[in-house]
């Protein structure tokens, strides 16, 4: 046997045993697990290392004194109790906006909207295009529809053309916001409503109730978990947005807490935007800019575990 | 005495069905109220968009041929008002934000409906959530004080800030949008595909490539597509870590200035009604339709798509 046919026959029994086994499907295999499993371990790595460096940088910071007093000395020192404050001002008004706004639109969309009509077709594109709007444009909209025209209208009718509630404000930072969180309360309502069973409206119907009745007391009764995440979801974007309230109500600085609707106040994203870009000596505000970014972060997250555990039990309830 | 019954029966009902009907019409009401908001935005930005006609601005510093050169100079003697820098600038950001958030969100929803365990993807799909619910100016925070440093450490860049710091910071923010749309399209799947090709001996990664990637196709690339859309009108983490400077160029080491960075670092300095005001709300419109065109095109893909392939 020469060498050369010795040489071919082992080239071709190796492969025949590439082709016959599965060697192929596991090399393959294995190359895409590693593929696709990278992928994900970047994507939670690059998370993970963001929790892990703001809270390093920041827990130190966050003490009691911390969340209660205001800033000072130019913001090198104190606290950010004033933007605690103002941020949750802001949320209470937005989510009185747009949270009762959301459920009745998303029950329009589920129980009385024909899905063939263009009107439920406009409804639900608005919404959709609500949620995929910049939320820079969304600013934009707040600064010249409520503060200049809403707001510039009031001032002219009511208060003799003096400047009282056509500049920004806390109301109109508010419903400027609520535009943002909307379409979020929608989206998780209109979920919860469309895993009602059709057999428990049924039920309603047959014992006579109206669609009211039916929709107040057996529907979101019924879709409450869902009602709650949409909320908390919503309160949660709300906090962390910044963009829409960067010319409708968000300030610098105040001395003072907002203690009217038409009153700037302080906001934690806009306080570390400004903070981080702005501030006179950006490096002596750091471990206060990482305190702060900490609390927003931990509100924000906390907001969300909260949603997902919700969401978690309204399945759990479904498949029980 | 029963007649009387049956009368107040009678008015009962007809109470409980006036207030259905108001109701009713409370219902469709809030829901126009939506398709109400939309057209005001529209309208409001671009009636005061429209003050660069009405007040004669585009008769002066910001006629055409200024607004569409290439230097972006708001405040100086003889402001010059061009938006391509500007577009560049977005354009760049949503680029790199694209081409690195779709391959890792793509393979991650991939993995996620192919290999992952229960308890994995259990795991995976909650912190996806949560990445979603990150605050944009937490990502800006990190990405300008804390990232910006360490990659220019390591690839030796000349500014710290620049078009790709922006666009990882980005990509960040768009992931969770592709993940759960690619991810709920895989989930859909009709599950005797996915068994059938088991069943021909198939191994996991066929199942993959071939069965689970092309079949839903058409969400993955309208997803891709809508979140471009995010990353180009995406505010507080370019205006944080792009280093803000309107330069005219492709090369993605320098600093830009974004269409949405520009709106938000410049309104609080503009006088209401004046020239640089309007021209902030064109370049808001110029935004707004960019977003609108984005989304059409996403649905008219995702339509061709499945109607080409049926998938």
């Amino acid at each position: 046997m020469s060498l050369r046919s010795y040489w071919e026959s082992s080239i071709m029994g190796l492969r025949s045993y590439w082709e016959s086994t599965k060697i192929r499907y596991k090399i393959g295999d294995f190359l895409t697990y590693f593929l696709l499993a990278v992928s994900v371990i970047l994507i939670v790595g690059f998370f993970a290392i963001i929790l892990a460096v703001i809270f390093l940088g920041g827990y130190e910071r966050v003490t009691w004194e911390f969340l209660t007093q205001a800033p000072e000395h130019g913001m090198t020192e104190g606290g950010i109790f004033p933007a605690i404050i103002g941020t949750v001002l802001l949320v209470i008004v937005t989510t009185i906006f747009s949270v009762p706004l959301g459920i009745i639109t998303a029950v329009y969309l589920v129980e009385y909207g024909n899905k063939e009509s263009a009107f439920y077709k406009f409804v639900n594109g608005s919404i959709n295009l609500l949620a995929s709007i910049p939320t820079i444009v969304i600013g934009m909209f707040g600064l010249a529809f409520f503060v200049v025209y809403i707001g510039g209208m009031i001032d002219n009718t009511f208060y003799g053309g003096k400047l009282t509630w056509g500049k920004p404000a806390l109301i109109w930072a508010g419903l400027t916001m609520g535009l943002v969180s909307l379409p979020v309360v929608v989206a998780s309502v209109r979920e919860a409503l469309e895993a009602v069973p059709e057999n428990l409206k049924e039920a309603s119907f047959a014992l006579g109730a109206t669609k009211m009745e039916t929709v107040l007391k057996v529907i979101l009764p019924r879709a409450f978990t869902g009602v709650l995440t949409g909320t908390i979801l919503g309160v949660s974007r709300s906090t962390g947005e910044v963009a829409p309230v960067l010319f409708t109500g968000a300030a610098y600085f105040l001395p003072y807490l907002p203690s009217s609707l038409t009153d700037q106040f302080m906001e934690l994203g806009y306080h570390i935007y400004v903070m981080a870009t702005q501030s006179v000596d950006v490096d002596a505000t750091l471990p206060i800019q990482f305190a702060t970014t900490l609390v927003l972060l931990a509100i924000t997250f906390i907001l969300n575990v909260l949603a997902i555990i919700v969401r978690r039990r309204l399945r759990r309830e479904l498949y029980v | 005495m029963e007649t009387k019954v049956f009368k107040s029966k009678g008015d009962l009902k007809f109470r409980r069905k006036l207030f259905d009907l108001i109701w009713k019409g409370f219902v469709y009401f809030i829901a126009f109220t939506s398709i109400l908001l939309i057209i005001f935005v529209i309208f409001f930005i671009l009636r005061e968009a429209f003050l660069l006609i009405s007040k004669g601005y585009i008769n002066s510093h910001a006629n055409l041929r200024n607004l569409f050169s290439d230097i972006w100079q708001p405040v100086s003697v003889e402001p010059k008002y061009g938006v391509i820098p500007l577009i560049i600038g977005s354009l760049k950001v949503m680029i790199v934000a694209t081409l690195i958030a779709s391959p890792l969100a793509v393979f991650a929803a991939l993995y996620v409906s192919v290999y992952a365990s229960n308890f994995l993807r259990e795991t995976i799909k909650p912190i996806i959530e949560l990445i979603a619910g990150l605050p944009t100016v937490v990502i800006g925070f990190f990405m300008l004080m804390v990232a910006a440093t360490f990659l220019q450490n390591v690839f030796g860049w000349d500014f710290r800030l620049n078009a790709i710091v922006g666009g990882i910071g980005v990509s960040l923010a768009i992931i969770p949008v592709i993940f759960t749309i690619s991810e709920d399209a895989m989930r859909a799947i009709p599950k005797h595909l996915i068994e059938s090709a088991y069943a021909l001996g198939a191994s996991k990664h066929h199942v993959a490539w071939k069965i689970v990637l092309p079949s839903s196709l058409s969400a993955v690339f309208s997803s891709i597509i809508f979140a471009a859309s995010r990353a180009f009108g995406e505010t507080m983490i370019v205006l944080m870590a792009t280093g803000n400077a309107p330069v005219p160029s492709f090369d993605f080491t320098l600093p830009v200035r974004t269409v949405s960075a520009t709106i938000a670092s410049e309104m609080a300095e503009v006088q209401i009604g004046d020239e640089h005001y309007a021209v902030l709300f064109f370049i808001g419109f110029v935004l707004l339709v960019a977003t609108l065109i984005f989304n059409l095109i996403s649905n008219y893909v995702y339509k061709y798509i499945k109607s080409r392939l049926g998938v």
